[in-house]
């Protein structure tokens, strides 16, 4: 049932692949953290001192754009 | 997600500590559990989803659900720490491997069933293992791992699913969907960068750098913001009153339909809320076909009053004798230029004889004029066919929608008769019942109609919101720290962008992407050649049949077990779609599905022998790991053959019966394979045993 040719990339994988480099940097990290988070009640990032999310990507923005 | 092995222990009927460990082999991924009805399958369903989700997760159909420990523990009068009901559970996901234990003691089962106690801990190879925290963290992880909402799909009762698949409850379906399929991690990813401390933050250090006009404009986009946070959360709200809503009307229907007295009338109000619901499907694909036809052939219905003038003033020319022209005018100018008649006559201008040729000008016709009459006569042809040709095709499209519309308003009348002969039934259980439905209708309806409002709300101010956010981008701040805050938010706002658009792509492929895979796994059980299963935009599934040649296809009524196999493919479709993209090598991780198992008690409950054979031979291939959990009546002949010769059972086990006297319908031994097993044995106490069939 399952197996058959490999998919192809979706929309939405295309829509990533031709944004601009930075940008996409920015939102696969931003996404990192997410995933990191997403299981846990209180989104603090593990091993970065109780650093919450929000956080998290406030600081990756402003690296985006010292 | 595989689970490995379940340890029941004192568990509803299972005394003791039973073991059982599933297969999870490549190949041979097919667990087979033995067992009469009421030897204690529900409560080995039941038993993992209490594991995983605690009372939460119990079916509706699992009587008695506030007591959970073995009977023989309830007589004392005062229990232990030992006396309690475990569940341990170890399975793994992607790389990790974890062991939940889920307890609930006597004293807890006596003080509140529903406070049991978890713990969990992942087991890493080199033989280390880390807790996690606590009860609600460990909760947490299993809820990430395999969310609650899509626990239905996974773990089932195949003789009460019939109706899965054509409910109406979409927004449950959806949410469970995007779950699955992970599409939860790029909404939340959007409302966090819209969150008061990061675009907030940014917004402030712009105002705090900037001039009063700039000032004033981040002031009403940060009133924007929250304004459209505050109408998300009140969406959510209401999303949650109505999904809850809509399980308190079904859980009174199931009690309705339990009632001897309302039965019929139910089950005739289900009927026909089905057809309603399939009925509204079909009136919104007319809605899209009646626009489609506009949109493409109604320049020619337009244009039809045009092409009747220009042919009246065709026809008026002809009458006149105009049309065609007797005489054209570029040959009298030809004649008069060239100062000579056909006859011979010299045409000098000023004599007798110009004049008599120049009166021919009166009644010449232009050749460029007859070319556009002929062009004309064959476009108002043209325009009067396709004119023609869409009126019949839009009323046609109208005509059978009023249609529908009319068997709906056929059926709102029936059901409104259903509502009322049961509010006055003699029965109290019934009347009040259906007292109650009625309200939850109404409370229902209104729960919709706020949020449409809702919705229009947030569209509202969001439109706003992007118009603000444009005029703020293209302000030329001089500031250097206002430039680059200004600089933060573009990027800011290009990442929203980015993510709401894949978002937005993810969802709209999904419905095509579960459509083809729903009617991939139809085709491998072959229900009848000429059918086929459609998903609708609400993702419930319709049953079609193509009426005849060109003619246009009907949705065919279904009996139980037509609908029990529409829903088991939908639910396979769905595992399999998830199995599919979490084998994407994705760009960006965790946008992805998941492998998940599928664990199925009596799947070929209402299955003619046909279609038993073809689901037997199916079922192996839904998912990477199947637990199928049959009767020895359901199980000897079609799907005893098709799962043997497929190869793909890995285990198999046997619940035995251990009781004072033998249930009436089962029989004390069963055979399986060719080979006899007993299945009751007397006993004072009332429990179920595990037993492993060897291969």
């Amino acid at each position: 049932m399952s197996e058959s040719t490999p998919p192809r990339p979706s929309r939405a994988q295309e829509m990533y692949r031709s944004a601009p480099p930075t940008l996409r940097e920015m939102v696969k990290r931003i996404v990192g953290y997410e995933r990191q988070v997403q299981h846990m009640k209180n989104r603090v990032l593990p091993g970065a001192e109780g650093k919450g999310i929000h956080q998290a990507l406030l600081e990756q923005i402003r690296s985006t754009v010292k | 997600m595989k689970i490995e092995q379940l340890i029941v222990e004192n568990f509803r009927q299972f005394k003791g500590r039973k073991t059982i460990r599933f297969a999870t082999a490549k190949g041979r991924n097919v667990t087979v559990i033995h067992a009469e009805n009421g030897f204690g399958k529900t409560a080995l369903l039941n038993a993992l989803l209490w594991g995983f989700y605690g009372a939460d997760g119990l079916t509706d159909d699992l009587p008695k659900k506030d007591f959970l420990l073995h009977e023989s523990l309830l007589k004392k009068v005062r229990g232990g720490p030992e006396d309690q009901a475990r569940v341990i559970i170890e399975f793994s996901d992607a790389d990790e491997r974890y062991m939940l234990t889920r307890t609930l003691t006597l004293a807890q089962q006596r003080d509140d069933p529903r406070k049991s106690e978890l713990s969990l801990e992942i087991r890493r190879d080199d033989g280390t293992t880390i807790p996690i925290d606590s009860s609600r963290q460990a909760q947490l992880r299993i809820d990430y791992l395999m969310p609650r909402g899509i626990s239905q799909y996974l773990f089932f009762n195949g003789e009460r699913i019939d109706h899965l698949a054509m409910d109406r409850s979409s927004g449950e379906i959806t949410d469970a969907i995007h779950q699955m399929l992970g599409l939860q991690l790029l909404q939340r990813t959007i409302d966090d960068l819209n969150h008061g401390n990061v675009r907030g933050q940014l917004n402030r250090e712009l105002r705090d750098n900037t001039d009063d006009e700039t000032a004033t404009l981040i002031d009403r986009m940060e009133e924007l913001n929250r304004s459209i946070a505050e109408l998300h959360r009140r969406i959510e709200t209401n999303k949650a009153n109505l999904l809850a809503s809509e399980r308190e009307r079904k859980q009174i229907d199931d009690n309705l339909e339990a009632n001897k007295e309302a039965r019929e009338l139910q089950q005739e109000r289900k009927r026909l809320e089905t057809d309603i619901s399939q009925l509204e499907t079909s009136i919104k694909e007319y809605n899209h076909r009646i626009g489609a036809l506009i949109a493409e052939q109604s320049f020619a219905l337009f244009a039809e009053p045009l092409a009747v003038r220009g042919e009246e003033i065709a026809e008026r020319l002809r009458k006149e004798n105009k049309l065609p022209p007797k005489i054209h005018v570029g040959f009298v100018r030809d004649l008069l230029q060239n100062g000579q008649c056909l006859c011979g006559c010299q045409l000098k201008p000023g004599t007798a004889a110009y004049a008599e040729v120049e009166k021919w000008f009166a009644v010449a016709g232009d050749e460029s004029l007859a070319a556009a009459v002929s062009l004309l006569d064959k476009s108002i042809g043209a325009i009067r066919v396709g004119a023609g040709t869409a009126r019949l095709a839009i009323q046609g499209a109208v005509k059978d929608r009023a249609a529908l519309r009319q068997k709906i308003l056929k059926h709102q009348e029936r059901l409104e008769e259903i509502s009322s002969k049961l509010g006055s039934k003699d029965d109290d259980e019934v009347h009040e019942l259906e007292e109650k439905r009625e309200k939850l209708v109404l409370a229902h309806a209104d729960l919709l109609a706020e949020s449409r409002l809702l919705d229009r709300d947030v569209q509202e101010h969001k439109a706003e919101l992007d118009a603000k956010k444009r005029e703020l981008q293209d302000k030329q701040l001089k500031q250097e720290a206002a430039a680059k805050a200004q600089r933060r938010l573009k990027i800011l706002d290009e990442a929203i962008d980015l993510l709401e658009a894949m978002l937005q792509a993810e969802r709209d492929d999904l419905r095509t992407e579960l459509g083809r895979e729903i009617r991939r796994n139809f085709d491998e059980v072959k229900l009848k050649a000429d059918h086929w299963l459609e998903l609708t935009p609400e993702f419930t599934l319709k049953l079609l049949k193509r009426a005849g040649e060109g003619a246009d296809e009907i949705d065919v009524a279904h009996s139980t077990g037509e609908r029990q196999l529409m829903s088991l493919v939908f639910m396979a479709s769905l595992v399999a779609l998830a199995r599919r993209r979490s084998e994407v090598p994705t760009i960006i991780q965790g946008l992805n599905g998941g492998e998940f198992p599928l664990i199925m008690d009596s799947p070929f409950g209402q299955l003619g022998e046909e279609l038993r054979a073809g689901v037997a031979k199916w079922v192996p291939t839904l998912a990477p790991q199947v637990v199928v959990m049959v009767t020895p009546s359901q199980y000897q002949g079609a799907v005893e053959e098709e799962l043997s010769a497929g190869g793909r059972v890995g285990r198999r086990y046997l619940l035995t019966y251990h009781a004072p006297s033998k249930p009436e319908k089962a029989k004390k031994s069963v055979l399986l394979d060719g080979k006899r097993y007993d299945q009751y044995y007397k006993s004072d106490v009332e429990h179920t045993d595990v037993e492993a069939i060897e291969r």
